[in-house]
């Protein structure tokens, strides 16, 4: 690890997606292959009165549209889309109805044959909404932020128990900082920048 | 992106007729902007005329000692030719600066003098914005304006133009050739491109149906004292929060001529002749310098999220001249600013 830290490390991937040779899920074919395209929302916060997407339909190579009105039976239940990591609050599910919650949610699914008549299909889809007021700043509310009724433990790990325990409660960390001799508390704020790459 | 027709203009004279016979057509060469704005739904060009075979590629000297830089000429092969690391390394220096080596490749000096603000607004057809359709409205005045203009806005649009490239061009007093139908013109560089004021939608002064076919440098190059300082949220990648282009003609310690333009800053590269001429004559010292940066931002305005430009630019002035003053440019590689 020592000879890695501090020293600049091309990627794996680096001479393959600098040079083109990369291949990007976008580029993978086959027989049959459907492509689709997203239609979002354009406002933050509100109701979903109408969708026309009657246009997008009449394009030729458009197989169907998909919106919160055709989808197909999707679970109602938190746990059914919950993993062991997942934070509180109830996960997101496109398309399942016709509340928005942020904008750019998304409100229909175009799917076609080509991704380029999927793209031109969904820039023909007209949404209407009933749009209420937002409030999208954080540190403007933080006022009215409500505490977390009860915060989950870690998870337990499936490695074998090295010495002392793998991991340790929010109980036992809050025990601990009771009795520290000394309590340093910060706040910092990160970037919503980051070097990982998505492909 | 909406459906259109696509077709290849044989020659300058081809260009400008088929772009006539279409008011909503559109010239295409690199693509590096003009695809994104279609895949937005921004530009919804009936048609796309490619110009990018048209023998507009080379890099000439002309007959007063300067340059003629073909419209085609990729930006890469432009950063890279002898004649411009040679007699103008100002401009080479702007354009490493900008973009991305695959960018740079596809990149054509036409398109980087007409690419479009990277507004975020401009680039969201769900907000209200003038340039993209007049009187709806600026997002920006009263929203994220991080990137936005400090200079020369109006009430109607605060954007700026993105571009390097055309920094180095303003300070260096490029002409623009432009070919019509009403036949062939040179645009001094600084009338090139335009200020909002009330008709945002125009960022540039070519009349409908003009194509560029060169961009012509005179002969003077500032090959030893000059620098483009480029800063910016991120190392690379990025567009210029405040960007600085500068060149010096040094006699000893005098200053007996200077170049200065700034970008992102403004909807177009800012240059002022009352701080040019505030350097000439002057030592080159940093008093001088600040009365400089004094008068290029007198009438710097900020907003909301962007007034930091303000002193940011007032201290890339200085650094700027300093570091042309020593003979010592910006690096676009090592990226410690000295």
């Amino acid at each position: 690890m020592a000879p890695y830290i501090g020293t600049a490390t091309s990627r794996v991937d680096g001479r393959a997606k600098v040079t083109g040779a990369a291949k990007y899920a976008g580029e993978f074919n086959t027989a049959g292959l459907a492509h689709a395209s997203v239609v979002t929302s354009t406002i933050a916060k509100g109701r979903i009165t109408r969708i026309d997407a009657s246009a997008a339909l009449s394009v030729a190579g458009v197989i169907d549209v998909l919106t919160h009105q055709n989808r197909p039976l999707m679970a109602s239940a938190d746990s059914a889309y919950k993993d062991d990591v997942a934070p509180e609050g109830s996960p997101f599910r496109p398309l399942y109805d016709d509340r928005i919650r942020f904008s750019g949610q998304p409100v229909a699914l175009v799917v076609a044959e080509e991704s380029e008549i999927a793209r031109f299909a969904a820039s023909l889809v007209c949404v209407e909404y009933d749009e209420e007021a937002h409030v999208t700043d954080l540190h403007r509310q933080r006022d009215a932020a409500v505490a977390l009724a009860a915060p989950a433990n870690p998870p337990r790990t499936h490695s074998p128990r090295r010495g002392r325990a793998a991991h340790r409660s929010r109980r036992w960390l809050q025990l601990r900082c009771a009795t520290a001799p000394s309590i340093m508390s910060q706040s910092s704020t990160t970037t919503r920048w980051n070097c990982m790459p998505r492909q | 992106m909406i459906n259109f027709h696509y077709a290849r203009a044989t020659d300058v004279a081809d260009a400008v007729r088929q772009i006539a016979a279409d008011p909503r057509a559109k010239f295409i060469a690199g693509g590096t902007n003009l695809i994104d704005l279609l895949k937005e739904d921004v530009e919804r060009p009936s048609r796309l005329i490619d110009i990018s075979r048209l023998p507009l590629k080379s890099v000439e000297e002309t007959a007063e000692g300067g340059l003629r830089i073909g419209a085609l000429v990729p930006n890469s092969d432009l950063a890279y030719h002898p004649l411009i690391t040679q007699r103008h390394p100002m401009l080479a220096s702007a354009i490493l600066a900008g973009a991305s080596a695959q960018l740079r490749n596809m990149a054509t000096t036409d398109g980087n003098l007409l690419q479009r603000t990277r507004c975020y607004y401009f680039y969201d057809t769900a907000t209200p914005c003038n340039k993209r359709e007049p009187g709806s409205g600026c997002s920006a005045i009263a929203g994220l304006n991080r990137m936005h203009a400090i200079l020369g806005a109006s009430e109607a649009c605060i954007a700026t133009h993105p571009s390097d490239m055309c920094v180095a061009l303003a300070a260096l007093d490029a002409t623009v050739h432009v070919a019509g139908p009403a036949g062939a013109r040179g645009i001094a560089f600084s009338d090139f491109h335009r200020l909002p004021e009330n008709t945002p939608q125009c960022d540039t002064n070519l009349q409908p149906n003009e194509i560029i076919t060169a961009v012509e440098l005179p002969a003077r190059g500032f090959t030893v004292n000059y620098s483009y300082l480029k800063i910016r949220d991120r190392l690379s990648y990025a567009f210029a929060l405040v960007s600085v282009a500068t060149g010096l003609e040094l006699e000893g310690d005098t200053i007996k001529e200077a170049r200065l333009a700034l970008g992102g800053v403004a909807h177009k590269p800012w240059r002022d002749p009352s701080a040019e001429a505030a350097l000439r004559g002057q030592a080159a010292n940093q008093s001088t310098f600040t009365r400089a940066a004094d008068l290029m931002l007198r009438d710097a305005k900020g907003f909301e999220h962007n007034a930091f430009k303000i002193d940011l630019a007032h201290r890339a002035i200085i650094r700027a001249l300093t570091q042309a003053s020593r003979g010592t440019p910006q690096s676009q590689s090592n990226k410690k600013i000295r």
